[in-house]
Formats: C-alpha cells, structure tokens, sequence
C-alpha cells in the first residue's frame, strides 16, 4: 500500500527516475506503460467499446466491485474504494492505466488474471491519450452503452411478415405457394428448371423421409404404373396417418431435447421412465399435437388446469438433461451449488435453443458479445426453471406418481392412510411373527428378519427401509402363520378380526394407491425461491437477485408473470404461452425452419437452432416468414398439415441430379434446383434393414429395448455395462428409436453412425464418412445376422432360382429391379461364392452352401451406396 | 480422392464452411484459419511401419515439436508427496493435524493428519532430479523428465476430474485432448485410427467413455478403443464363417456395384467419398491387425516391457503396442492404469496401492521411454503421466496409510519432444497440499500440449452453440513456457 501511495504521488516518470537503472531494463520489458497515442480519440468509438468489453462485468450494472462503476460518466470519474482512478490530463498517475497496463507496484492486474487476458499495448495507448485529453465523457454516452439495443434490428427479432408468393414464369411452379418463392430465386439467379424426381425415385424418397422405412415393392410398382400428383397426394396422406411416421418425427425431436435414458457422467445411473417421454412425443406427432399446445405442454404441462398424466410425462422434457449424481448428491456445499447451476444451465440453454433458436450460453459469463442478450436476461430466464426440484434420494432418481392433481392429492392422502394401517398391522402380529420367527419357521432371510423383529418405534433408519421393501413377502408369510395351529395363542381373535379389516380397506384404498409410476421434476412450493445473477458465471459469486423475464431484446414490454397457482409459481407456463403467442418473432420461425430441415437435410437458415446474429441469414426470408405465418394462422400449428404442404410442392420432387451450371451458379445448392443428397441416419439405415430382413417388429412403445452390445465394446465402460440388459431378438429388432441409450456407453453401432451427441441439444446430425462405419456395416454382428435373414426370405419368397433371388432381392432393398448387368455380376457371384463354400467346407449340403452364398450377397445389397443415399 | 476440389473452403466464409460439413466429408481434419489460408492436413498414408513420412502439417498454427503424444493416465490420482514431490517436512509433522484454509474431506470423510512419505526419495541423473522409490525404472530417465509440482484442477470428484483432464471441462459431452488433436492435426495413417484409448482390464474409468468423447464434433474424432490382444478394434474381424476370399470378392463385389451406381451420377462426391471408406475399411483389417502382432517383437523386447511378469504384463503389452502404433503414424495414444473399482485411488492404503500400481506401470513405461529413444521417435513424441488429480499430505485418519483427493496440488510429469527434462517446475506449499508457484491449470497444460503439438489454443477453435469453442475454455490460459526446452 505504501509503495503504490508512493507510486501515485511521485507519478510515473518520478517512479522510473527513482528506480534509475531499473528503467533502462524495464523498456524490453514486457510491464512498460505504452505511451499515448497521438491522434485525437474518441470516448464513444475508441474507449468506451474497451470498457464495455473488459470492465464493465466487474465494474457495470450488474456488478461494482472496490464499489467503482465504469459504465456511468459520473460514477467512473467519481472512482471508488482507492478513489479516483482516472486523473484527467494525467493519465501515467491514473490508477486506471498503472492497473490495465500491469506497472501497479503492489503487481496488482486489472483485469485479473482468472477474468481473462490483460490489455493489449494498443488499447492502453487509447486509454492514455484519452486521459490525457482531458478524459472527455458526452453526458449522452451513458444512455447508448444498453446492449440490449445493440442487434435489436436483427431480422429474426422482427415480426413475422408475410408477403404473397411471387409470380414465376416456369409453368410447373406456378400452383404451390412454396414453389413460386423457391423458383423465384432460381430464375433471379438464371438457373434453369431442373427435372422432377421419376416416380420410383419419389415414391422412396417420401417413404424414407415419412416414416423412415423403404417402400414396399407393391406400393412402389402401383406408383409407378400411376404417376399420378392424386396417386402422390394419397402416398403421403397415407404416410401421414401410419403409425411409423410418430415413431420416426418423434426421432427428430428426441435429439433436439437431449433425450436419453441415463443421466451421464460417472453415476450414470438410468432416468426413471425416460421412455414414457418419449412415447409421449411419438403420440404428438401421431396424433398432430398443435406446435404450440406441444410446446405449452413440455414447458409446463404440470402447471396446465386439469393436467393429468400425460401433462406431467410431457415436462420430461426439462428433465431430460444430464446429471452428475456424484457431485450432486455431494456432501460438500460447492460441488453441490456447481451441480444444480449446471444442471439449470441445460433447462435454460436447452429451451432457448429448442424453441427461440437462441444460444445464451455465453450471457451465462457475462453479457453476450455479438447478440443484445446480457447475463440478466440469462438468470431471469434461469429464475423460470429455478422452482424446480429432483425426486431423489442419494444418487437415485425417485419415481413419483402420474395422475391429475386430484388423484396426486388422492393417492398422498391413501398413502398416508395405508402407512397408518400397515403400523396398525404390523403391531398386531408383532407377537404372532416373533413366535413364528422363534419356531423357525421363517423362510425370509435374516436381513428382512432381523429388521421385523426390532419393535416399531424402536427400528433404526436401515431397518426401517428394509421392513418397507420386504413388506409384501413378510405379510405374505404371515398369512401362514395366522393360519398356524401351534402359534393360535399368539394372536387374540380381537386382532385377527382388526387386521382382516385393515387388509380389505388397504384393498379398497390401493386403486388409488396403484397411480402409474413416472419421474418428473416439481414444485415443492408455489413461492418461487429467489434467484441471484451469477458474478462470471460462477456460483460461488451469488450477485444481485433478478425477477423471472424473458429476453428483454424480444419485447417491448415484459409478458405479465402469472400470480403463483395452487401448486406451482406458474412462471414456465408464463413463459410457455409467451413462446407460442402468434406474435412471437421467433417460435413459429424456428419451427418451421426445423421441418424443412428434416425434410430437406438442410433448413432454410442453415443453423436451426442459432437465429440470433451470428447465426445463418435465411436462404429464402420470405419463404421462411410465409411458411411461419401461414403455420400459425393458416394450418393452426399442425405439423402434419406443414409436412404434406412441403411434400406436395414441385421443390420437394425435384430430382437430385447434378448439373454442372446449376452447380456453378450456386455451388451450396441454397437455392434448393436439386433435392439435397444425405445419407440415411442410422435409424433409417438400421431399420430398413430389418424391415428389408423382413425381421422387423412393429411392436411401438414402452420400455426401451436392449440391441446386442458387443462384448468387446464394454470395456471402455466404468460399470462394465451392468445396465445393459440380456439380448432379447424379438425386442431387439423393434425400430432403432426404441433402443437403450446410456450416455456413458452408446451402442457402438450408433456411435460410429452419426447418432447425436446426447449431453446438448442436438440439431443436427452429422454426416461423416469413414471406414469403421464400413467395419461396422460389413462386419458387425447386426448387418450379417440380418443378410442370413434376408437370404432365408428370399428363399421362402421365390425360392432357389438365383435370378428370380435377385430380382426379389432388388424390389426389397432398393425398390426396383436389377438391371441385365448387375444380375449376371451377382449371379456369377453366387455361383462363384457356392463353389467356394463347397470348397472350404466340403461336408455342407448343396442348399446350405446355396443359402450362405445368398447371404454373402445380402451382406453387399445392405452396402450398397443406393441402400443409403436415396435419389 | 481430390480432396481440395471438392473441399477448399477459400471464398466461404469459415462459418459457412463448417455449416457445410453436413457434406460428408467430416472424417477429414479441419482447422479452424482465422488467418490462415489453405489449411487441410492432407492425410498421409503409411504403407507400414517407419515409412511415416516427414510432411508438413498444414493444420498447425506454427511448427511443432511433437507429431505424436502419449497421455499415461493414472487413474484415480496418484499420490505427489508419494511419488515426484518431496516432502521431508511431513516428518516432522507426522501425526499432527493440519490446520491450514483447506478441505477436502470428500463423502464426509475425515480430513485425518499429515503423514509422510512410505516412500523414499532419491536424487536421479545429473539433474538430480527427486522421485520416489516407487518408480526405480522411470527414474533412470530422471534428466529427460519435467515434473510439474504445481498442477491444479476444479474438483477432487473423479468422474469430473477425469473429463477435466480430458477435455477441460468437468461436463460431461466436450471434445476431449485427442479429439482437438485429431481436428486441428487430421491424422497420419488413414488405415489406423489417429486416436487411441486403452482402457485397464479391470475396467473403464469413472464416466467412461466421456473421457475420449468427440462431444459436439463429429463422431470420426472420438477415440478409439484398441485391444492389445485378439482383435484390436471392434468389428474388425471377419464375420463367422466368412473366409478371406469371400471377403475380398464382396468388398469387389460391392465396389463395382457402387462404382456403377457412380457413374450416372456425376457429382456424388459424398458417394465417391463412401466408395473409398470401405477400401480404407479393407486395408484397415490387415495394418490394425499387423500392428497388433506382438509375436514379431523378439523376447528381449517383451523381457524389456515386463510381458513375461504377470504384474507388468497387462500393461507392458500396451506400452508395447502404443509403439508400434506411434510407429505406424497415430497421433494420440491414452493408456489408462486402473480402472473399475481398482485405481489409485488409495483412500485406504497408499502403501499397498502406490506399491501395486507403480509396480505394473513403471517398467512398461520406462521400456517404452528407451524404445523411443533408440528408434527415432523421442524426439517426435510427447509423454504425459498423471492423473485426474493429486492426494492429501494428510492420511485419513489415525494409523490409516491412506490419503484422500486433492485438486489444489498435483504432480504430473512430461517428457520427450520439446520438453525440457531434468527439472521440476512450479511447487506446492510447505507440506504439498496447494500449488503456490507458477500454478498450472489442467488448461494450462492442455494449452502446452497444444503448443507442442504446433496447436495455438486460442485459434484453435470449434463452432457450437454460437461460440467458438476451444479447448482451453473461456477463461484465460497460458502456455506453461518453463516446461519447455
């Protein structure tokens, strides 16, 4: 303190002659002060961007550490704690630059060294000459450093705009309003009409992308012999209405929510019922849930008047995230506070990102650079989720009951009620049971015994927890030893009347009792409890408390919070029926974008879930403002009906043909003349080759199933794979959707196919192209079981003539038939692979060496580029 | 395959350009520019072992010292005041409690007293370096070592300390160490995976495979499990019943299919491209599994790595193998000692555990340590030894040799390319409980491993949920500039 008072007094230059040589040496160092630069600054253009970016964190609105302020005129030059720090015409005496530019002789930094890089020579030298001259601040600079002005031009903040579809000359494209934005484009841009899909090539392409499976030869043959746009329009209508296509949207979603059904990270213990989540979205899509109502109800279906059991499944989606029970369920306080901010992080991210296209992320730190998102609006959204709590007891998520408030309220009144009567009885046969016990007769092991003879009031925490869960089997023995001729005496005939009573009503109360079982996370209270901003993120820097809100860059005024309902503080629901407003600039647009993206590969703004500043600029604006508007006020949020617009428009049928001047015109393909090619996701790729096996199960729904994990693959595994369930085949082969995703151990089948990330939403899967996908696809267990299958199929479908194989072969797999070349390729690949089985094994019959040849070439059909890329 | 036709991103932005990536080439390495122009490693193939040759990484932001790296993951946390930081102060205090700011206590355990070392220390090489008589063989590279005394993470929780030191994050689903190398460096031997992960056999570390995850890059960046016997990767072995002939006339079968399929359409690069993975599919099943040959190794060699000693075995054949793999172009090869409910985590007994897991580590490593010597690799290859984080001086509780977590102060060591050896840089406090001297972030030392590697980690960055994410983070971290020669 007194060398930097020494400092300050003596000024800079009296410090360097003071120190004498010192100085000398100091000018190679890296700690000299820059000098001023020589130009005229100025505060709003040079200096206050400095502030804003490096200070303000610390030193702002949110925050005013050594009580200093830098982001208000009178409250920077005023200084704080170590008084003023900007000296106007001093600037080598300021504190402000000794700090920033690293000479404070205590070796104090500004900022510090955990906030991130030091000042660069340059902006000192700004901050310098601006000292020196004068320090001057306009009085109206304070009012235009708001970030939440900054970007509010944005075009994905502005309302939603619909103008008509343009005129076009090209005559195909003149009925579907899609079409007539879409070749509007492509004629600006000279590109010619390029050719509509053929009906073979259409007919797979809308089946794979509908439903996620290929056609069936039949239906593919009638298209074919009747191309016409009723015939089409019937196909997709059709689709529509299968269950397969709930089963494949609902695929879409799952990865933008994170599901999976394990909570990740060391633990990784199972999420209770994850997959009654996920059915919950299969039936939306089925069931053509409007957007928005999906949207309310995965927000806060709970808060909803009347909610029942599906409104609650349907909040599985802010449960959906990971969770680190070690650090969760931990005994230390800051491992704990870490946890819980962590895992708030994900309802706020996710939702953001879900439903807005907004990634806030960064605003969890600080302010967000490039977009008018500040930290406030990031904790007052995280206020929203903050009411929530986990069910769970250690690091084990506990079930709780699904049903309406009222059976809810039911079933904990009945479960009081059944408590009361199960001590009742327990005390009635208490005597009864020590004697049976005592005669040896027991045949429950000592854990449970020993817990049932401690006296109820005298039972420890353990036995209390066993007595519990060994009840059933307990009552069941002493349904025996009521019945016991020796033990008669031990129990008054009084008693055995009472416990016969007691056991009926248990009866009588156990409909209520028996509510399904499902995990969800709730509001103990509706009083929300109070959330603080974060300091840098970091929650051991609790700051000021903020009120729930919603990104302040989206309103003018804040949405009305609803006042706290019977249960809950109802904050979700406020912000739930915000997002779906039909006013909101971004919800519909997100949305919209989404399924053009699944439909297409790519959206028509290229990062689905990034519209904020950074992200893509729409391709087609106007498409996008037109889909989103007619989305909400035309179609009604109905998905299905935004599914069979797209499919129906001449876009959508364009062939995926390339052209070298349509190609060097718009290299990106933005403008959307060919129909973009895209390899199968691994559901579609894994289930159209049980559905070509012909081994698929159809069965939907219900708890997730366990594919064959390679034993090999366990390794890598903490626990070993003890999770993972015994190979079932029949429930294996159900579709892809419905398999066990454990975060820590995903089937490596899935893995190297692209499946998403499961730990943040994903929006996107990747597409990557490498050779133990080739492994995988040729050698795996999966792909050569399943070709035994086929070649079984084919056998029992046309029997033994290899041309007639082949044929039947083509129509399942690829929806056409082989052409003269590649017929006689393959048969004379059979015939060779049938010589060589004879060969290598000389004791196998003819037909078994015939079948395994088939199978060789099954393996090959599953290979095959044109089984994954469709046209 | 044209990879610069169908790939150079000049005149996209490189955001559009990595928007782009949907387009089925993602397998490649791609390097964030910034200001870089024509950046793409292109993959080199290695016909075999020791024709690695010498290119240019067009993927570095400036030259590297090393072209390899091998990460020696002590899983659990060993011990420093039992292996590379002295400590004969904790004589003198044996027995008394300690009384200074810290805590620890994890799972509510006690925080116990200060107790020395069981093991002694010595001084090794000309440096004279100081290491544990836990590690004998090790210590004979004393002059090529750099210890770092003062390492420090964020939690003394192993399943996020463990992705901490990974991917530098204790969240669960971020790129880890080898996947970042992988991105910025692409890889060296198309037929063998560029990132290597060899698990314990007693198990995987806590997490999992959290540890060697791509996160939100693609999945081709993630590492690959390898088996040091049978079959190394998965589905690499012929399907039952397949013979070699079978499989080569399929895989033809099928080229010629797809090439045919090809052909009518002009433009299909993502099918070009698909076409050439299952001939790298094809080579891959003869170099993986030719690397894997240990038998052509002499049995001096396998003496050298402790094969025949059923307590070094596991793990020498996986020093062993991690040559080999060195040799034939991989990039990063992570070995885990430990794993299941068996690590150095010595809550209990340091003695014993200290005892039983430096025993099965510390001659494998040495031998790998000469090997690289004598072969031309140590001056391409980086070694890291550590774990997730460090022990207590104190034991946890009276006349217990264990010692509990602590990620205030650690021990790690790095030798090999561009490390200056036969020092110990940093230091922990009076009794090594906290890092006080030029303290070294597990950021600090992805950021110099990054450094050797030719990697800048604050150019070296990802695109992902409007951020450009690096590995290091967001807070500020440096290169640890001691440690280098």
């Amino acid at each position: 303190m007194a060398v930097r008072a020494t400092a300050r007094r003596l000024g800079w230059g009296a410090l360097c002659a003071a120190v004498g040589l010192a100085s000398v040496v100091l000018a190679d160092e890296p700690n000299q002060l820059p000098a001023a630069v020589e130009r005229e600054v100025d505060f709003v253009k040079d200096i206050q961007p400095i502030l804003r970016a490096r200070c303000y964190s610390c030193h702002g609105r949110e925050l005013d550490e050594a009580e200093l302020r830098l982001d208000l005129k009178a409250a920077a030059l005023g200084g704080g704690d170590s008084g003023k720090v900007i000296l106007p015409g001093r600037s080598a005496d300021s504190l402000l630059i000794q700090l920033v530019a690293g000479v404070d002789p205590d070796g104090r930094i500004m900022p510090p060294e955990d906030e991130g890089e030091s000042l660069s020579g340059d902006q000192v030298a700004l901050l310098r000459a601006w000292i020196d001259q004068g320090a001057k601040w306009p009085e109206e600079a304070d009012t235009v450093v708001d970030v939440r002005t900054r970007g509010s031009d944005h075009w994905a903040y502005q309302p939603i705009a619909p103008v008509p579809p343009p005129d076009v000359e090209a005559n195909d494209w003149v009925h579907h309003p899609i079409d007539r934005f879409v070749r509007a484009r492509q004629e600006e841009a000279s590109i010619d009409e390029r050719p509509a899909a053929t009906p073979r090539e259409l007919v797979r392409r809308v089946h794979l992308d509908l439903i996620g499976l290929p056609p069936t030869p039949e239906v593919a043959d009638a298209f074919v012999a009747n191309p016409s746009p009723a015939h089409y329009e019937r196909i997709v209508d059709e689709l529509l209405t299968k269950p397969q296509y709930g089963e494949r949207w609902a695929r879409h979603w799952l990865d933008l929510v994170r599901y999976a059904d394990t909570n990740g990270y060391e633990v990784d213990g199972e999420k209770p019922f994850a997959w009654r989540y996920r059915d919950y979205v299969v039936d939306a899509f089925n069931s053509d849930k409007p957007y928005d109502q999906f949207v309310i109800e995965q927000l806060a279906g709970d808060e909803l008047e009347g909610a029942g059991a599906d409104q609650f499944v349907a909040t599985g989606y802010i449960r959906m995230g990971q969770w680190d029970a070690e650090r969760g369920a931990s005994v230390q306080k800051n491992e704990k506070i870490d946890e819980r901010a962590n895992e708030l992080d994900d309802m706020v991210a996710t939702t953001a990102q879900v439903f807005m296209g907004l990634t806030l992320g960064c605003a969890r730190c600080h302010d967000h650079k490039f977009d008018a998102l500040t930290a406030r609006d990031y904790y007052s959204l995280v206020a929203i989720f903050n009411p929530l709590t986990r069910s769970r007891e250690g690091r084990v998520e506990t079930p709780r009951p699904l049903g309406t408030r009222e059976q809810l309220a039911a079933k904990a009144k009945a479960d009081e009620e059944i408590q009361t009567l199960y001590e009742r009885i327990d005390d009635l046969v208490y005597d009864l049971l020590i004697a049976w016990f005592d005669a040896g007769k027991t045949k429950l092991e000592k854990r449970v015994v020993a817990g049932w003879r401690e006296r109820r009031d005298e039972r420890g925490k353990r036995h209390q927890q066993v007595v519990r869960v060994s009840r059933p089997k307990v009552y069941a023995e002493i349904e025996k030893a009521v019945e016991d001729e020796e033990l008669h005496d031990k129990m008054s005939s009084e008693a055995r009347e009472e416990r016969r009573r007691l056991l009926a009503r248990i009866e009588e109360l156990r409909p209520i009792f028996d509510l399904p079982p499902g995990y969800y996370f709730w509001e103990p209270s509706p009083k929300a409890p109070p959330t603080h901003l974060l300091i840098r993120g970091s929650a051991k820097r609790p700051g000021e408390e903020v009120p729930a809100a919603v990104p302040a860059v989206l309103v003018s005024t804040q949405p009305e919070f609803l006042s706290p309902g019977t249960y809950t503080s109802r904050r979700r629901l406020t912000l739930a029926r915000w997002l779906v407003h039909e006013r909101h600039p971004l919800t519909p647009r997100v949305i919209v974008n989404r399924i053009w993206q699944w439909h297409f590969g790519h959206g028509l703004v290229r990062t689905p879930s990034e519209f904020g500043v950074r992200g893509d600029l729409p391709s087609h604006p106007k498409l996008l403002d037109w889909l989103a508007h007619w989305f909400v006020h035309d179609a009604d949020w109905s998905i299905k009906r935004l599914n069979r617009l797209i499919t129906t428009s001449r876009t959508y049928r364009t062939s995926k043909l390339f052209d070298e001047i349509a190609a060097s015109a718009d290299p990106d393909n933005r403008l959307l003349w060919r129909f973009p090619y895209r390899r199968l996701e691994l559901e579609a790729i894994r289930d159209s080759i049980l559905a070509v096996s012909g081994r698929l199960n159809y069965k939907m729904e219900g708890p997730s199933t366990y594919p064959l994990f390679p034993e090999d693959a366990k390794r890598g595994s903490f626990h070993f794979g003890k999770q993972w369930k015994e190979f079932n085949e029949g429930e294996a082969s159900r579709r892809t959707l419905y398999a066990y995703i454990k975060r820590t151990m995903v089937h490596p089948m899935f893995e190297v196919l692209d499946f998403c990330d499961t730990s943040r939403s994903a929006d996107q899967r990747a597409v990557t192209t490498v050779a133990p996908q080739a492994l995988t696809l040729f050698n795996g267990e999966f792909v050569n079981r399943q070709a035994r299958y086929f070649a079984e199929r084919l056998v029992r479908e046309v029997g033994s003539d290899k041309e007639r194989q082949i044929e039947r072969a083509y129509r399942l797999a690829l929806g056409r038939e082989p052409t003269a070349e590649e017929s006689s390729d393959l048969v004379e690949f059979l015939q060779s692979e049938e010589t060589n089985v004879k060969e290598s094994t000389p004791d196998v019959k003819a037909d078994e060496g015939a079948r395994r040849a088939l199978a060789q070439m099954c393996r090959v059909m599953f290979n095959l580029n044109e089984f994954v890329y469709t046209d | 395959m044209d990879l610069q036709s169908n790939l150079t991103p000049c005149g996209r932005t490189r955001r559009e350009f990595l928007w782009q990536l949907g387009g089925g080439f993602t397998a490649l390495p791609i390097v964030d520019l910034l200001s870089r122009d024509g950046f793409f490693d292109q993959p080199l193939h290695a016909a075999g072992p020791k024709k690695v040759e010498k290119v240019h990484q067009a993927g570095q932001h400036f030259p590297a010292k090393a072209k390899h790296a091998v990460f020696l993951f002590m899983n659990g946390g060993p011990s420093q005041v039992d292996t590379f930081d002295p400590k004969p102060v904790l004589e003198k205090y044996s027995g008394k409690t300690y009384d200074g700011e810290l805590t620890i206590g994890s799972n509510g355990r006690p925080v116990g007293y200060l107790a020395p070392s069981h093991f002694p220390f010595r001084n090794y090489g000309q440096s004279g370096l100081p290491i544990s008589s836990l590690y004998p063989h090790v210590s004979k590279f004393a002059d090529d070592l750099c210890v770092v005394r003062s390492m420090y993470c964020d939690t003394p929780t192993h399943s996020p300390g463990i992705l901490q030191m990974n991917s530098g994050s204790v969240v669960f689903g971020r790129p880890s160490l080898g996947t970042w190398l992988g991105y910025g460096l692409g890889t060296r031997n198309e037929n063998l995976p560029s990132y290597v992960v060899m698990t314990d056999y007693r198990g995987g570390p806590r997490g999992g495979a959290g540890a060697w995850t791509a996160g939100f890059m693609p999945a081709a960046y993630q590492g690959t499990l390898f088996r040091s016997q049978g079959t190394p990767v998965l589905d690499l072995a012929l399907p039952e019943g397949t013979t070699a002939e079978t499989q080569k006339s399929s895989f033809d079968l099928l080229g010629r299919l797809n090439r045919r399929h090809l052909k009518v359409r002009p433009g299909g690069t993502e099918l070009e491209a698909r076409i050439k993975s299952y001939e790298l599919a094809y080579n891959m099943q003869s170099e993986a599994s030719d690397a894997v040959d240990l038998d052509q190794e002499n049995d001096r060699t396998k003496e050298r790595y402790g094969l025949n000693d059923k307590r070094t075995a596991y793990f020498g054949r996986q020093c062993l193998l991690t040559r080999r793999l060195l040799e034939r172009g991989v990039r990063y090869v992570q070995l885990y000692s430990g794993g299941g409910s068996e690590s150095w985590d010595a809550h209990d007994d340091c003695i014993t555990n200290h005892t039983k897991h430096a025993g099965e580590t510390d001659q494998p490593i040495a031998a790998l340590m000469e090997d690289l010597k004598n072969r031309g690799l140590w001056d391409e290859t980086l070694i890291i030894w550590g774990g997730e984080f460090g022990r207590t001086p104190t034991s946890e509780g009276v006349g217990k040799p264990g010692r509990d977590h602590n990620h205030y102060g650690f021990s790690m060591w790095l030798a090999g390319a561009g490390v200056k050896g036969g020092q110990a840089v940093g230091a922990t406090d009076e009794v090594g409980f906290k890092a006080v001297e030029k303290r070294c972030h597990a950021s600090d030392l992805h950021a110099t491993i990054l450094h050797l590697m030719g990697l800048d980690h604050e150019r070296l960055t990802f695109l992902h949920e409007g951020l450009d994410q690096r590995l290091t983070g967001v807070q500020h971290r440096k290169v640890f500039r001691e440690v280098l020669a």
